[in-house]
């Protein structure tokens, strides 16, 4: 397929076996971690041992929230949230805009969470959004969700570090088309057997060929997502718009409304989301109220993409009138090509457009991407065994391939044992994350061998998946019983996944064993037959 | 017909193709010491077309999810079928394949 003549060809795989080597590691977090956050809502649900379905924005819902606006600070009634956590409970944020101590522009307000049927408030709080007290429901979700986004680095440094790896990955993508001299020949030709090097390079190059629309598709959405905020708004506001962010955003999201202050009584919430879902098809996960209380109030509401297509809305009402205003484009205030371009990128991302089925398709094409990787760093380090300087790669590639999904393993198993010592979860997780990092980190080291220290991996890896749905129901009390009263299905689907993956690491660790070993049995005959 | 059934019937359709073009795909025979009934190259290349008729109903019927949910289906589908070694295959590649030298 492809027509590089020799030298190219070699200078190409120097390039994308040494990029792949170096962030090779980086990239298969990141990549396994989106697989997971495909996920991110279903963990979120397991982890808070909430209902499938919580109560959307029904009645009474008006009532309680203008009852709770006259609790707070006017000043708080400058931009209104309300949505659900993990717990399934409602959070309502009235709050506005101040300088926090370190001089950087926050949110600052009051804080609800509440009962979502009753709306009984649970908890209020009130300050910077930094400041507040964190909502440990959504604790581990959050953690994997931001590993992914950012490695947990400050902005906007961790944004440029997922996104250049984005771009590792694009490369690797097009430099892989380009070194695959028969891709369409091979592409169903299965790894071959009879050497272990060809074997790798066989299954590396499958698997790649096969996974390489999904690379480009993941790649690009993700790069795009670290970059467009991070580096392309600044930059595209001072090539175009002189530096001026504000006309920027008024040119992107449209110019605001004109101002004004005459008090105003908002418009019946319950009446605007019976509007808003009878024109959307779907109930919103998402309501905003801006100035609230006043003539130019005006009020959003995010849908989940209806049945069949791709893309959720945000329907628009004037605050006081109720009055409906349609469908909210994503860029500017007409409908145009761009904005719909743009409002792709999501669900080409997260997967989330289809229901269950889309996030399945998607978590297996990320974990093929993370297979990608892994047999292209194995096949890198085969070729280079006999060196001493490259044998701790070998080590280092079973500790990134084990001993990431141990460490989110051991963040789930810290976040349970937190909530159930009343602990901070959020910190918690995270600390179990490095404890065991560094904890496989040691093992490989540590490890007489390498298939020793694989055998130490693999087998911590399945004790760990096999324990956590245990250690659920012990520490939080939410047992099998109680669930399937509850006909919860999104917890015990979670726990059987675990265990599912448990046995099949068990399976497939077989499997690779005896491939291993024909290959190796392999070798003698064929080298004689040489 | 919800957009599930739509992603099944387009699946299954594809999944189908993709099957048959395994079955008959000479290099993987030959990499693997089988004979394989050799199909006219009319009929494997309709059939490698048909792999992606689905998908053009799809979006004719405008059904995006569905489209894309296919779309992801038929890599993963792919890619497992193909990684599969023919069962009781006697393998007669040599070294030279390790080079990246067609035989």
């Amino acid at each position: 397929m492809s027509r590089l003549s020799k030298e190219p060809t070699k200078r190409l795989l120097a390039v994308h076996g040494w990029t792949g080597t170096v962030l090779g590691a980086f990239l298969y977090l990141i990549i396994l971690t989106g697989a997971v956050a495909v996920f991110a809502h279903e963990i979120g649900v397991w982890s808070a041992g909430a209902a499938d379905e919580h109560a959307e924005f029904g009645p009474g819902f008006d009532a309680q929230m203008k009852t709770l606006a006259a609790s707070v600070d006017p000043a708080h009634l400058d931009e209104v949230q309300f949505f659900h956590n993990a717990a399934g409970q409602l959070v309502a944020f009235f709050h506005s805009h101040s300088e926090n101590a370190a001089g950087q522009l926050e949110d600052v307000g009051t804080r609800f969470i509440l009962d979502a049927e009753t709306y009984k408030v649970i908890q209020r709080d009130e300050g910077f959004r930094s400041e507040l007290p964190s909502d440990d429901t959504g604790a581990l979700e959050e953690f994997i969700v931001q590993l992914h986004i950012n490695l947990h680095i400050p902005h906007p440094w961790g944004l440029y570090a997922t996104g250049l790896l984005g771009f590792v990955m694009l490369y690797a993508a097009v430099s892989g088309l380009l070194l695959h001299k028969h891709l369409i020949k091979d592409i169903f030709v299965a790894p071959r057997l009879s050497s272990r090097l060809l074997n790798r390079r066989d299954r590396h190059i499958l698997a790649g060929s096969w996974s390489l629309p999904f690379g480009f598709i993941l790649a690009f959405t993700g790069a795009f997502f670290s970059f467009a905020t991070s580096l392309g708004l600044p930059v595209v506001a001072m090539v175009a718009f002189g530096g001026d962010q504000e006309k920027l955003i008024e040119t992107v999201v449209g110019a605001p409304t004109t101002a004004d202050e005459t008090p105003a009584l908002l418009a019946n919430l319950d009446d605007v989301m019976n509007v808003s879902i009878a024109e959307a098809g779907t109930a919103p996960t998402f309501v905003g109220v801006s100035h609230w209380g006043r003539a130019d109030a005006a009020i959003s509401t995010f849908h989940p993409a209806k049945e069949g297509a791709l893309v959720g809305d945000t329907h628009m009402f004037a605050g006081a009138s109720g009055e409906y205003q349609g469908i909210k484009p994503i860029v500017g205030t007409k409908p145009s090509v761009s904005g719909d371009l743009l409002s792709l990128i999501g669900p080409l991302h997260f997967g989330n457009f289809g229901g269950l089925i889309s996030k399945i398709v998607w978590l297996s094409l990320g974990l093929a991407s993370c297979y990608v990787t892994i047999t292209g760093l194995q096949l890198w380090m085969q070729r280079r065994e006999e060196e001493a300087a490259w044998r701790w790669m070998s080590r280092a590639i079973s500790v990134t391939t084990y001993g990431t999904p141990l460490a989110l393993i051991g963040c789930a198993l810290a976040y349970f044992a937190a909530i159930a010592a009343s602990a901070n979860a959020s910190y918690w997780t995270a600390v179990a994350f490095l404890v065991v990092a560094g904890g496989a980190i040691l093992l490989g080291s540590a490890a007489p061998g390498r298939e020793q220290l694989r055998r130490w991996l693999i087998n911590a890896l399945i004790g760990g998946l096999v324990i956590t749905p245990i250690a659920r129901m012990i520490l939080t009390g939410n047992d099998w019983v109680q669930l399937f009263a509850e006909r919860n299905a999104t917890v015990i689907g979670v726990d059987l996944v675990l265990w599912v993956c448990a046995a099949y690491l068990t399976w497939s660790n077989r499997i690779a064993r005896q491939t291993d070993n024909a290959t190796l049995a392999a070798e003698p005959t064929r080298l004689a037959a040489e | 017909m919800t957009s599930f059934g739509y992603f099944m019937l387009a699946s299954v359709v594809t999944g189908a193709a993709l099957l048959y073009l395994r079955a008959t795909d000479s290099k993987r025979a030959r990499v693997f010491g089988q004979t394989v009934a050799k199909p006219t190259k009319t009929l494997r290349h309709t059939i490698g077309i048909g792999v992606w008729i689905p998908g053009i109903v799809l979006l004719g019927l405008r059904q995006y999810s569905a489209f894309l949910s296919w779309c992801g289906a038929l890599l993963v589908f792919g890619w497992a079928i193909a990684a599969m070694a023919p069962a009781g295959a006697v393998e007669t590649t040599t070294l030279s394949d390790a080079d990246g030298k067609e035989k």
